[in-house]
């Protein structure tokens, strides 16, 4: 994740939650907040809810999360473990109504394949000029399926959907991996700039890294434009 | 004490196969329901209980439901989770709690004994059940310790030490046993049991490879030269770019200069490095753990090589992990196959089919919660029936783990302890689980005592071991300035192992204090805190002026440590208790001075099947369809996607490759960094059934598969690749000694060092023999002399990794380089297995034919000219050819050479690979294979076609054909029903209704 932010032209810090608990970093410091994968307490009462916790229940914490996801001149972005600890998070961030829980699998397996996601028009500033294309890209995760209590699905803004082969949102295993309904995967808040999704574009960024690499793809994959979206964000 | 209860324990599915798993042995039960329940050691204040509630997501109870029972940690203990959620609760601002456990309620109908149901339910290495709220209380009760005993060999003489042998499982022998006795006795002193467990820890086979040392009487003449011996024979022939053999946890080999990104350990911003990316090696086994509890075995199994990564040098960082298994015949429900014998198991170990169910699990998810890629992988399924009561086979199985990382240059070397210095135990804290692991595991199965065999196993924390990586990685990104002068990973005997090997190694003593050692259960002797193998723990000796720093890093990444003793310059080992009396005050000599009697026998006939194989009945459909059936052929789909294949985003070949996604890679690639496109490579080889016809000819397999794959990438000279060899077998009758003494001479001596080819590093299991009596019949199954070669090699472009994908937008042609030279020899195949016709001739090669395809291949691979790349092993040429074509999605035609039996020709399993190149390139090739003296051994096999089938013809007639999909969906089978066995069923039917 810091690789394809560092080469997207950030400057990358490595955060840790003790460190801000014991008030040696400072939140709003910085322009974006990215929350990487894995298995925080080990998933100890829920994938990411331990850590969710631990702001949501921490007075000070809690206040400067809730001020910087509401500064608009931030970004934040949530993947796998982070995508389901900012879930969790919603009540402190804008426009963010619609975020899900996440679920156990609906195989009851941890997934890890390289499924093809359609990117949506929405106003998700990472995604801006990627809309109506279809990519693949790399899941790995055992809670990963979205789920909105009562079926309340409206004003979701969905930016990544799985598709099938004839790139339709699809509930069909294993091209949807999780049973997410209509394939969503990832949303962003109603301005844009908060994100969260399950799978991880930042380890298919370089076509190198890529298990399936399109042949008209050069040094890096259609993934790398999310990246620079961010910086170009700030221009 | 307050209870809470949460919500459901299990999704419906996974309680519905709960219940079915119990109603299968206890029938009066017809409904069961769990929950989560919490409980509290100190009562929450009211103003902080919304609170609580909230993060549980539970309400609170008074007493228990009618008809039900907790099942939660074991009297005593503190379980993982109660550290890691009580941390939580004190983040959260609810510090009233001192500690919360968790357990799980059962709720089941009338007229069921709860005591019964109980033990149907739990696992009593860590848990315990309790009727009501009173028996819950008492999880915080703590209880006192116990202190150690002596052993009276001053009244009671050698006797004393041999009743001690048998009541603690220390699996000593009679030599071991005087030498005891009269090294005591000369210090005038008894032994306490403290110092009996460490030494028989310390020199199991486990530890000291014994068998792999000794000196041996072969033909009736003595030879000096141990096995090691002959593996060092390699390194000393050539050790170029091995910066490490031998003598670390695992060994370093030269990597590529490169871009490497990581943290600046002072301000925590990310950059570029340019430096030395050396590369360390690694393979282990857990096969004793894994046959006694599956999940737990193999998760331990996979966490304990991962530590000997992270403790490599002075720390290092793993990489990318693999996972095999060879497991006896799985009889997967509703899928018979004709070939499969009837079963034959003990009733002490789990099944093939339940080792495959839940030992790739734990392995998976250890790797997936460290955040470790696994990314190559294999496995075997095997049984061949000697008699009645006897068979080849893997009751006990190989659970192989492995993998590589990377190491800075300043690194590689421990520093020699200096006096003064501190030891310290970073990571989780002792309980009294897996003790005696050394030892039990270098009994047969079936030798021990079942309890001291279910107590050798271990639990799993993950995300323990991956804290202690942070702070490793923190400690390694200083450089120069890495704290660690020295470190250890803690594994089999425990402390008792780890501490006195890392001041061995230093020529030093030291002296600890056991009540400094952490502990998570109370009452613990201590034999127990020292000798217990307790996980997710490292040995580490640090500079006393580093200490601040040190706890520093450890305090920002939430790990636990303890400072338990300090380096002494007198080679005496201490340890003292809070009374100041000693548990061990002994002289390291005494512990490591011992040296095994041992004088093994072998003797060498050579003498191999020249038998051939029947094929006059064999029908060539069926035989493709068994074939592409076996286990060990199918697809692996449902062993590699429960892995994370992806995490750390350096991985650049998985197992899965194309479009569509097929696991048939042959080789496991990353990348050096971020920024370039070099990288590191490693693949497997492994032909143990072979072993039964010719040992040494299944040694020289198991190497040559391993570089046909590993060849797929990009390697600049054969003598770059570095090996490890995992040696598993049944020692302890002369057959099998002789065997295995002459597959290392086959291997090392006139094949490795011929070509080149180091192996500085290994392991061995050499108990794999499993014996029990059933109806007064005793019963024995053991393996044949397996040998498992994972090879590793830097590499100079990731891109050029060759892959079965085949291209078709152009003319092209298949070619199968044989380097059997058609002589298509069937012993030990598949083929010859599913026919019951395993002991006829077998295949061999010698070196010069492999130096000279991995020369043709990098000549090739140079100019373009290879568009595909795949190797013929498990399965022959079939299950090679098929595998393209599923990769691929096309059909292929191929012709059988003229006077070649046809079935031999597809099945045989030599040395061979399949490349697919420009017809227009096709003289250039063979000019190519000329010069590397290969001519001989290309054939040309055929086309890709366009209806999509395999098609095979003879003479210019088809013998064959069947659509690609139909040969997916018998190749996909086994997935198939392993997943609709593991996981939702639903999904499984999903996945294999797509092959159509």
């Amino acid at each position: 994740m810091a690789a394809a932010f560092t080469l997207a032209g950030f400057n990358c810090i490595d955060v840790h939650m003790s460190d801000l608990l014991a008030e040696r970093v400072d939140l709003a410091n910085f322009n974006g907040l990215v929350a990487c994968g894995g298995f925080s307490y080990g998933d100890v009462l829920g994938a990411g809810s331990g850590w969710a916790n631990t702001i949501l229940y921490h007075a000070k914490l809690a206040k400067s999360f809730e001020l910087f996801f509401h500064d608009p001149q931030k970004f934040i972005l949530g993947v796998c473990n982070g995508c389901q600890m900012l879930s969790q998070l919603k009540d402190l961030m804008p426009g963010a109504d619609h975020f899900p829980q996440l679920k156990y699998n609906v195989s009851e397996q941890f997934e890890a394949r390289l499924s093809m996601v359609r990117i949506n028009q929405t106003n998700s500033i990472l995604f801006e000029d990627m809309a109506n294309i279809s990519l693949p890209i790399v899941v790995a995760h055992g809670e990963g399926r979205m789920h909105w209590p009562d079926n309340n699905m409206k004003n979701i803004q969905t930016t990544l959907q799985y598709v099938d082969n004839e790139n339709l949102p699809t509930m069909h295993y294993p091209m949807n991996p999780n049973g997410s309904p209509d394939g969503i995967t990832a949303v962003c808040n109603k301005d844009g700039r908060i994100n969260i999704m399950m799978p991880h574009p930042e380890r298919i960024f370089r076509t190198v890294q890529a298990s399936w690499a399109a042949s008209t793809w050069q040094t890096y994959t259609p993934w790398m434009q999310m990246f620079l979206n961010a910086r170009a964000w700030f221009e | 004490m307050q209870v809470f209860m949460g919500k459901a324990a299990f999704s419906v599915l996974r309680l519905e196969q709960k219940l079915q798993h119990i109603q299968a042995k206890y029938p009066q039960l017809s409904r069961l329901d769990a929950h989560e329940i919490y409980f509290t050691s100190t009562n929450i204040p009211k103003n902080k209980q919304q609170r609580l509630l909230a993060i549980l997501n539970a309400q609170k109870i008074i007493t228990l439901p009618d008809n039900s029972l907790v099942i939660f940690p074991r009297l005593s203990t503190i379980s993982p989770w109660s550290s890691k959620a009580t941390e939580i609760m004190q983040q959260c601002e609810i510090s009233e709690i001192e500690r919360i456990e968790r357990g799980i309620l059962y709720i089941f109908n009338a007229g069921i004994d709860a005591k019964i149901l109980a033990q149907h339910l739990l696992d009593p290495l860590i848990e315990t059940a309790a009727f009501n709220l009173e028996a819950l209380a008492k999880t915080f009760i703590t209880k006192e310790s116990q202190s150690f005993q002596t052993i009276d060999i001053h009244n009671q003489g050698i006797d004393a030490l041999i009743s001690t042998n048998r009541q603690l499982g220390l699996a000593l022998d009679t030599h071991e046993i005087t030498y005891l006795y009269e090294k005591f006795s000369a210090l005038n002193r008894n032994p306490s049991d403290v110092e009996l467990m460490m030494f028989a820890q310390a020199n199991s086979e486990h530890c000291r490879h014994k068998i792999f040392k000794s000196k041996w009487i072969v033909n009736d003449s003595i030879k000096e030269e141990s096995l090691f011996n002959k593996i060092q024979l390699t390194y000393q022939a050539n050790a170029t770019n091995v910066l490490s053999a031998y003598k670390d946890n695992a060994s370093v080999i030269v990597g590529n200069k490169a871009e490497r990104f990581y943290c600046d350990p002072f301000e925590q911003i990310y950059h570029f490095y340019e430096e030395s990316i050396h590369i360390l090696m690694k393979v282990e086994t857990h096969n004793h753990p894994t046959a006694i509890s599956p999940y737990p075995g193999a998760a331990t199994g996979a966490g304990g090589e991962i530590r000997d990564e992270g403790a490599t040098g002075r720390g290092a960082k793993p990489k990318a992990g693999l996972v095999g298994f060879s497991v006896s015949n799985l009889h997967i429900p509703n899928f018979p196959q004709q070939w499969e014998n009837q079963v034959m198991h003990p009733t002490h170990l789990a099944t093939p089919l339940l080792i495959m169910q839940e030992a790739p699990i734990g392995a998976a998810r250890f790797n997936n919660e460290f955040g470790r890629p696994v990314i190559c992988g294999y496995m075997r399924s095997f049984e061949h029936i000697i008699d009645t009561t006897t068979r080849y086979g893997y009751h006990k199985p190989i659970m192989l783990a492995g993998g590589f990382g990377n190491i800075k240059t300043e690194h590689v070397e421990k520093k020699a302890l200096q006096s003064g210095q501190l030891l310290i135990v970073l990571g989780g804290p002792a309980m009294a689980i897996g003790l005696g692991g050394g030892a039990a595991s270098s009994m047969a199965s079936g030798e021990s005592d079942q309890q001291l065999d279910f107590a050798s196993v271990q639990r799993d924390n993950a995300e323990m071991e991956r804290r202690c990586q942070e702070v490793i990685d923190q400690c390694w990104m200083m450089g120069e300035e890495n704290p660690i002068v020295s470190i250890h990973d803690v594994g089999a005997g425990g402390l008792s192992n780890a501490l006195p090997e890392i001041i061995q190694d230093a020529e030093k003593g030291g002296i600890f204090s056991l009540d400094k050692i952490p502990v998570a259960e109370s009452g613990m002797s201590p034999l127990e805190i020292w000798s217990n193998e307790s996980q997710e723990r490292y040995v580490l000796a640090i500079d006393e002026t580093s200490i601040i720093q040190f706890e520093k890093i450890c305090n920002r990444e939430r790990c636990p440590f303890a400072i338990v003793g300090q380096v002494t310059n007198e080679q005496q080992l201490i340890l003292k208790n809070e009374t100041q009396s000693r548990p061990i005050d002994l002289p390291m000599s005494v512990i490591f001075d011992y040296a095994p009697e041992g004088l093994r026998t072998a003797t060498l006939d050579h003498v191999t099947s020249k038998n051939k194989i029947q094929l006059k009945h064999v029908q060539i459909d069926t035989l493709i369809l068994d074939v592409l059936q076996h286990p060990t052929v199918a697809s692996k789909s449902y062993l590699i996607t429960i892995g994370d294949r992806s995490v750390g985003g350096l991985v650049a070949r998985d197992q899965f490759v194309g479009a569509w996604q097929i696991p048939v890679a042959d080789v496991g690639v990353t990348c050096a960094g971020f920024k370039t496109n070099r990288g590191e490579a490693m693949a497997i080889g492994e032909r143990a059934p072979v072993a039964i016809i010719d040992p040494p000819a299944s040694g020289r397999l198991a190497v040559a598969e391993a570089v046909t794959n590993i060849m797929a990438a990009d390697i600049q000279q054969l003598s770059d690749i570095k090996l490890s060899a995992n040696w598993m077998a049944a020692c302890g009758d002369e057959k099998q000694d002789s065997a295995l003494y002459s597959t290392v001479e086959g291997i090392t001596r006139d094949f490795c060092v011929h070509l080149g080819l180091t192996i500085p590093v290994g392991k061995d299991s050499l108990s794999m023999r499993t014996t029990w009596s059933e109806a007064n019949e005793k019963k024995s199954v053991f393996s044949p002399v397996s040998l498992v070669i994972t090879a590793f090699s830097a590499i100079n472009d990731v891109r050029n990794t060759l892959t079965p994908v085949v291209k078709s937008d152009i003319e092209t042609i298949l070619l199968l380089i044989d380097l059997g030279f058609q002589q298509n020899r069937m012993g030990g195949s598949i083929a010859s297995q599913v026919i019951n016709q395993l002991s006829v001739e077998a295949p061999d090669i010698a070196p010069i034919d492999l130096a000279n395809l991995f020369k043709l291949i990098n000549d090739a691979r140079q100019t373009k000219m290879i568009h595909a790349y795949h190797d013929r092993s498990d399965g022959g040429l079939v299950a090679c050819l098929t595998e393209m074509m599923f990769a691929s999605h096309c059909g292929l035609t191929i012709n059988i050479p003229e006077d070649t039996s046809a079935a031999q020709f597809l099945f045989n399993e030599e040395i061979g690979i399949v490349v697919q190149v420009d017809v227009q390139q096709l003289p250039h090739f063979k000019k190519l294979a000329k010069k590397h003296d290969l001519e001989e051994a290309i054939i040309e096999l055929g086309y890709l076609n366009a209806t999509d089938e395999l098609i095979i013809q003879s003479l210019e007639k088809t013998i064959y054909q069947q659509p690609r999909h139909l040969l997916f969906k018998a190749w996909s089978e086994v997935s198939y029903h392993m997943q609709k066995l593991r996981d939702n069923p639903q999904c499984a039917e999903e996945i294999f209704q797509l092959i159509k």
